[in-house]
Order: structure tokens, then C-alpha cells, then sequence
């Protein structure tokens, strides 16, 4: 099934039919299927090790399944060729769980990189953007730092403000929240959703934080053992009674 | 996964992906970058490496040629045999050992730090955009270390020939320079450009597959670029060798 | 104009700091593993692993050297006319030179390289720390075993080295060459005597040890993060690599008199 990228406004953001994922004869990601709806906020939770970033290196075509299909913005990722894909991922934004910054450029150049080398921003608008940006994320004054000199969290939020720098449809967000102090992450979390309402984007959060995700989150999904146990509108998993989910949600030892 | 017999060909379909990205147009800046830092970063190695070992050459031939009276004659075997095979060949091993481990302990330590996944995720391809300048940087930086090695293995040689033997200054340039000719430069050009680029896909190689994760799969890829990129050094020299030189012998 | 006369002098000044550590670390890394119950123990298990891990580049290294040496050197003996000498010629420099300074520099690449990075990532993850943690010599534990593995592995691999550079001198001479083969093989040791092995085996030795307190200190003050890793293995590779070829002058100088020749062993 193809569909153009313009009548696909209705198709979900992404969707992963029948996926399975090997890591040796273990499967990571097991026969799994997900509709990810466009312009919510979608929170998938889950346990340490249950296959959460895999699911989206999975959607974003940095791994490649054993079996089944996924489609991201209504491009077939692994039936794409090799352009195509890239210029899918052009309209993604990804906050990696490790940051994955720049080791050798300073945190202003990190966040203009993408402006620079994808769009081609001429330089001054490349650094209006990314003094926005920096402003946004709360980090005005460290655009000179090399990334080894910040703290956890400062590291964290200017690897959001590099995810956002392409003003992306579909921004997947790994653990933004992790290791962060209760405040901040309380602040990233009111960012994630004013730019959403602001915006309308699509964005895909993973969190270990059930708090958080109770404000974020739309929809939301509870992956355990590779397996979508439960996924829903927010409202729906929060009230479901089985004993697994009230398990996770209630943080009792399962 | 990829089956086992597939493996050694690996590296072949490596450097022709490789060499398609230097096509598709690499950053300039980085280019130039990085082809100014690798020589720079070879050079001096290059320099001191060659220049004992013409100096080593020397004594070795001297000692040999002593007993026959032809102590003279000692610059004849270090301009011959360095020039033709010596200086090219550890020019070759001085580069994968510099540069090459270099860059494949930086690729790794980006893919292990998932950068190369970030710039995937830009839409940008890490074969351009990365592997591409370092290639050509180092196929630049193969030849100007050979020219390098012969100079300075030749003036190790004059050194100890003048100030150790005691042999007199121009007769020692004269018998070093007297079994070098045109044809060898021309030699050493196609050599340092083959081993440019032996070294350059090795390390490339290294640092873009997927190995041990982690910091020891940092050093485990800068460790298999040194000793890959100096066997194929070693056997691309003997097969140069054997195919220009073998002809006129 | 002071900075252009003060950098020869700070990078003197820091090559003699650098070798000044690196002979201390040599000498309390070795006398702990020797101190250490089991420690030479340790050490063999190091030389073995190494010289298993070193055996195949080394063959693959010095099998074309030997190659390369035999064409060329028999392109130069023509033109003297004297091309009977070839295989006394060449199993004498590949004793002397090749197989002790190749084998050497493979040492370093393969086993060097390893040593560096191995400790390094040992101190990204704090497990030297945690053995200094626990009253344990970590220098001695650690470090010290794999400098005598290294001392240990390089004479092996020498011999290795002068059967395989011979092998493929044999082989480009009499297989491809046509030199008779009765002639190689009978005049093969007329250049040699018993105290040429034994002197390149000797070098080998002091490479060894040479590289292996390079290597083992270079991971051991490395800087604990992911780069420092790689930055510990590549700058002990370049050092040692160096350090070889400059020792084998030295050494060479000091075996065959600093007049050449006057101590010449023929
Ligand atoms: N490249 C890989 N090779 C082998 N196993 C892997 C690889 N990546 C992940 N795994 C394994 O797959 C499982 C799922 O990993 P994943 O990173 O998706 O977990 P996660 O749900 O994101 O966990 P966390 O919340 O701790 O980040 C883990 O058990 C991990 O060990
Ligand atoms: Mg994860």
C-alpha cells in the first residue's frame, strides 16, 4: 500500500504492523502492531529492558526488523529507498536517551548543525534560531561550552533543542525527563506540552515517569516483555484494572 | 545477520560505497580539515621513523660491506633499497598507525556515543559526511609520507654515512642518490596513493561497523585498523613492488 | 620570539618527564607482578595470549617483506654480478633487521594497542581504582604481567618472524626468480653465525619490555572518558612504534661499532 505523503494527513504517524525484533534468539520486540495517531502526544512507558528505545530506532529505520512493516508519516521505511528515507527523517526530530551530542562542537553549533548542513539556513537567521532555541530550553548563556563541560541536564536540553531545530512534524522523545531534578523536569514536561498544543505536532514520548506522563500524555501505552500490553487514550490505561498496568502505575514491586 | 563466507568481502563492498560518497560531494571545510591534520599528524611520525631507519640501513650495510673494503658503498643499498621498498613501506605503517587508529577510535566512539545515529537521523548520510573526507584526507596525505620517508630516510642515511663513517659529504649524497631514479618518484607517488587509501577504508571500516559496544570497542577498533591497515600496507606494497619492479627485472 | 626558544626546551623538558615515568612505572609494575603470588603466571598467560593473537599479522607481515627483500636485493646483486650471495644476504639482514624490528612493530599495532586501550577502559570504569579500593597493587595486578607477557612474546614472534621473512625470501628467489634451489638452500647460513640469532632474539626482548611499560602506562594515566580510551591507544601505538625503530639504531650502533664495521660480526 502506498499513499502520497499530501492525502496521508489522515493516516497514523506511525504504524508498525506485526514487528519483531531479534538481539540474538531473544526477541526484544515481539510481534508487535501500533498505531501512533498524528498531532498528540503519545507516552509509551514500560519497564528498564523491555525494548522502548528499540521500538524507536525501529520506526525511524536505524534498525531494521526481522519481520513485519512499519510505516513513519506514511512512508514505508524499509521499502523506501535509501533518499527517501533520509528525506523522511529530515521531517523527524529525536532526542536521543544518551544525548547523542557533538563530542567536538560547542553546544551552539550542535543545535545550528541541522539548520546548517540540512536547510542551509543562511547565518544569521541560523543564529536568531538557535538564540530561540537556547532561550526555549532555558540555556541562553552556554552556547560556548563544549558538551563534556555541562551538567546531565544541561546536556539533556540541548539535545532537545537540537531535535527541535528543523521544526519537525514528528518529534520522538527517549527518557527526555531522566536524570533530571524534579523541577526541571517538571519544566520539560510543561515545554513538551505547550509546544504541542502550540504547534499541533506529533510527538512520541518514552518515560519511566508515571507523573509526567499523567500530564503529557494523550494517548499512552504500556510495553512489557517486547509486547504491547495496553494502549489507549490516556484516561483508558489509567483506569484499566489490570493488575500488571496498576502494577506498573502504582510502582509496586510486580 | 550476515553469513560467515560473506565476511571477507566486506571491506572490498566498504571501499566501493566509500568511494561513491566521495562522488556525492563532501563538506569542503572538513575536507580541507582534515587533510591538513592528518599530515600534520603523520608527518613528524613519518620524519623520526625513516630517518632512523635510513641512519639503521647504514650501519647495517656498512657493517656488512666493511669486510669487502666497500664501506663507500654502503649509500647504494640504503638509496636503493629504502626508496624502492623501505620508505614507502613503514610511510605506510607510520600512517595506519597515526591516522589510522585515530580514525577508527573517533568514528567508533561516535557510533558507540550514537552520533552517526543522530546524523542519520538529520537525514544526513555519515558515509558522505564523515567517511568520505577522511579517505580522501588520507589518499592526499599517502604520497606527501613517502616523498617525506624518502627524504628523510635519505638524509638519516647522509648523517651517519658523513658524521658516523666518516665518509666524505658529497660522495656519500652521490652514492645514495646514484641507484635513485625519476622512475622510483613515480613509483612512490602510486604507492602512497594506494596506501592512502588501504589505510583510509581499513580505518573507515573499523570505525563504522558494529563491534564491541562500549569504551573497549573504542580501542578494540583503533587496535584492528593498525595491525589491518599494516598487513594490507605489506601486501600492497610486495604486490606493487612485484608488478612494477618485476617487469624490468 | 622567547616562545620560539622556549618550545624546544618544554618539549625536551616533557619527552624527559614522559621517559622519566615511564621507567618508573616500568620498574614498580614488573617488581610488583614478581612480588605478586602467581604473577609469573600471569605473565606467561599474557604471552600466550598475545603471541596467538600476533602470530597471523606477523606471518602476513614479514612474509612479503621477506619477498620484497629477495627481488630487490637480487636486482642489486646483478648489477655487481655477484648474485650468488642473495640467500646468505638476505637471511642476514632478515635475522639482524627485519624479523626482530617487524615483529616488533607488530608487537606494538596488535598487542601494544590492546594493552592501552584494555587498561584504559580499566580506568573509564573504575576498576583500577576499585583494586586500589581494596588495598591491591594495581600496577603490579595489572599492569606488570602484561609488560613481561609482552617481553616475554616478542622473542616467540621473532622466531616466527625469521622463518616466515625466510620462507617468502625462498619463495619470490627460487619460485618465482628461478635462483637454483639447492644453491639458496646451502648457502642460506653462510652469513650468519650462531651469536647473530641470539643478539636479535636479545633486541627483541628490550622491544618488548620497551613497548609494553609504553603501552601499559599510556592506558594507565589515560583520561577517563570514551576518547580517552581511543587517544591512549593510539598515542601508545605511534610511541612504541617509534620507540622500536629508534632503539634498533641504537642497538645496532652499540652491536656493529660506532665506526661500522669494526666490530662486525662476519
Ligand atoms: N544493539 C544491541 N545488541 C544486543 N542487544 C541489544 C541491543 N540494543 C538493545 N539490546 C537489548 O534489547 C533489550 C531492549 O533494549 P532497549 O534499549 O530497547 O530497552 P529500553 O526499553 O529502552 O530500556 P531503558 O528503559 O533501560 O532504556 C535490552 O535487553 C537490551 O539488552
Ligand atoms: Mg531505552
Amino acid at each position: 500500500m502506498t499513499v502520497a505523503n499530501e492525502q496521508s494527513a489522515q493516516t497514523p504517524a506511525i504504524e508498525l504492523r506485526a514487528v519483531t525484533k531479534r538481539f540474538g534468539p531473544r526477541a526484544v520486540v515481539d510481534d508487535v502492531t501500533l498505531s501512533i495517531q498524528r498531532g498528540r502526544t503519545t507516552v509509551i512507558l514500560g519497564p528498564s529492558g523491555t525494548g522502548k528505545s528499540t521500538l524507536l530506532r525501529l520506526a525511524t529505520g536505524l534498525l531494521e526488523p526481522e519481520a513485519g512493516s512499519v510505516h513513519t508519516l506514511g512512508v514505508d521505511v524499509f521499502g523506501a529507498k535509501k533518499h527517501e528515507l533520509l528525506r523522511l527523517r529530515r521531517r523527524m526530530g529525536m532526542l536521543f536517551q544518551d544525548n547523542a551530542l557533538f563530542g567536538s562542537l560547542s553546544v551552539f553549533d550542535n543545535v545550528a548543525f541541522p539548520l546548517r548542513r540540512v536547510q542551509r539556513t543562511a547565518e544569521p537567521e541560523v543564529r536568531r534560531r538557535v538564540d530561540e532555541l537556547l532561550q526555549l530550553v532555558g540555556l541562553p548563556e552556554l552556547g560556548d561550552r563544549l558538551p563534556d563541560r555541562l551538567s546531565g541536564g544541561q546536556r539533556k536540553r540541548v539535545a532537545l533543542a537540537r531535535a527541535m531545530a528543523l521544526s519537525p512534524e514528528l518529534v520522538l522523545f527517549d527518557e527526555p525527563t531522566s536524570g533530571l531534578d524534579p523541577q526541571t523536569s517538571a519544566s520539560i514536561d510543561q515545554l513538551i506540552k505547550d509546544t504541542q498544543t502550540r504547534l499541533g505536532l506529533t510527538f512520541v514520548v518514552i518515560t519511566h515517569d508515571i507523573e509526567s506522563a499523567g500530564i503529557i500524555a494523550d494517548d499512552a501505552g504500556l510495553l512489557l516483555d517486547g509486547k504491547v500490553h495496553l494502549f489507549g487514550p490516556r484516561a483508558t490505561v489509567w483506569a484499566s484494572q489490570d493488575p500488571r498496568v496498576r502494577a506498573f502505575l502504582e510502582r509496586r514491586a510486580g | 545477520m550476515i553469513p560467515q563466507v560473506l565476511l571477507p568481502l566486506m571491506l572490498p563492498a566498504f571501499a566501493l560505497r566509500a568511494t561513491a560518497a566521495i562522488l556525492r560531494g563532501p563538506p569542503l571545510k572538513d575536507t580541507v580539515l582534515l587533510v591538513s591534520r592528518v599530515i600534520l599528524r603523520s608527518l613528524p611520525v613519518v620524519v623520526i621513523i625513516c630517518f632512523f631507519c635510513g641512519a639503521m640501513l647504514t650501519v647495517q650495510a656498512a657493517a656488512s660491506l666493511a669486510p669487502f673494503g666497500a664501506l663507500r658503498m654502503s649509500g647504494l643499498i640504503v638509496g636503493f633499497g629504502g626508496v624502492r621498498e623501505v620508505f614507502p613501506l613503514l610511510a605506510g605503517g607510520a600512517l595506519a598507525s597515526r591516522t589510522g587508529a585515530e580514525i577508527a577510535s573517533q568514528l567508533q566512539a561516535m557510533r558507540v556515543t550514537r552520533q552517526v545515529e543522530a546524523l542519520e537521523m538529520m537525514g544526513l548520510d555519515p558515509l558522505v559526511l564523515l567517511v568520505a573526507p577522511r579517505l580522501i584526507a588520507c589518499v592526499v596525505a599517502g604520497p606527501v609520507c613517502v616523498f617525506a620517508a624518502m627524504v628523510s630516510g635519505l638524509v638519516g642515511g647522509q648523517v651517519i654515512g658523513q658524521f658516523q663513517l666518516g665518509i666524505d659529504r658529497s660522495a656519500m649524497w652521490a652514492t645514495l642518490l646514484s641507484a635513485v631514479g625519476v622512475g622510483d618518484l613515480v613509483v612512490g607517488l602510486i604507492k602512497g596513493v594506494v596506501l592512502g587509501f588501504v589505510v583510509g577504508v581499513v580505518a573507515c571500516y573499523e570505525g563504522s561497523i558494529v563491534a564491541e559496544g562500549g569504551a573497549r570497542g573504542v580501542g578494540a577498533a583503533a587496535n584492528r585498523a593498525v595491525v589491518r591497515g599494516m598487513v594490507l600496507v605489506c601486501l600492497s606494497c610486495l604486490g606493487l613492488s612485484a608488478l612494477i619492479y618485476g617487469r624490468f627485472l | 620570539m622567547l616562545a620560539l626558544l622556549r618550545w624546544p626546551g618544554a618539549t625536551t623538558f616533557s619527552f624527559f618527564a614522559a621517559l622519566g615515568r615511564v621507567v618508573a612505572f616500568f620498574a614498580q609494575a614488573t617488581v610488583g607482578a614478581l612480588r605478586e603470588r602467581g604473577g609469573l603466571a600471569a605473565a606467561s598467560q599474557q604471552a600466550l595470549s598475545l603471541t596467538a593473537r600476533c602470530a597471523l599479522p606477523v606471518v602476513l607481515v614479514v612474509g612479503p617483506i621477506g619477498a620484497m627483500l629477495a627481488m630487490q636485493s637480487l636486482t642489486l646483486l646483478r648489477g655487481f654480478g655477484t648474485e650468488r650471495q642473495l640467500a646468505p644476504l638476505a637471511v642476514a639482514v632478515i635475522v639482524r633487521e627485519i624479523a626482530p624490528g617487524f615483529a616488533a612493530v607488530v608487537v606494538a599495532m596488535q598487542g601494544g594497542a590492546s594493552i592501552a586501550a584494555e587498561l584504559a577502559a580499566m580506568r573509564l570504569a573504575e576498576e583500577l581504582d576499585a583494586l586500589d579500593g581494596m588495598g591491591l597493587d594495581s600496577r603490579g595486578l595489572v599492569a606488570g604481567p602484561r609488560i613481561l607477557g609482552a617481553a616475554f612474546a616478542a622473542p616467540i614472534l621473532n622466531a616466527l618472524a625469521i622463518v616466515t621473512s625466510v620462507a617468502g625470501a625462498y619463495g619470490m628467489a627460487v619460485l618465482v626468480l628461478g635462483v637454483p634451489r639447492t644453491l639458496f638452500l646451502e648457502t642460506m647460513l653462510n652469513g650468519l653465525t650462531p651469536l647473530d640469532v641470539w643478539l636479535s632474539e636479545a633486541k627483541t626482548v628490550i622491544f618488548g619490555m620497551g613497548l609494553g611499560a609504553i603501552c601499559a602506562s599510556a592506558g594507565f594515566h589515560s583520561e577517563r572518558t570514551t576518547t580517552g580510551v581511543g587517544r591512549a591507544a593510539n598515542g601508545a601505538v605511534v610511541t612504541s612504534v617509534v620507540f622500536v625503530l629508534v632503539c634498533n639504531y641504537v642497538l645496532n650502533t652499540a652491536i656493529f661499532g660506532l665506526s661500522g664495521g669494526a666490530v662486525a660480526l662476519s
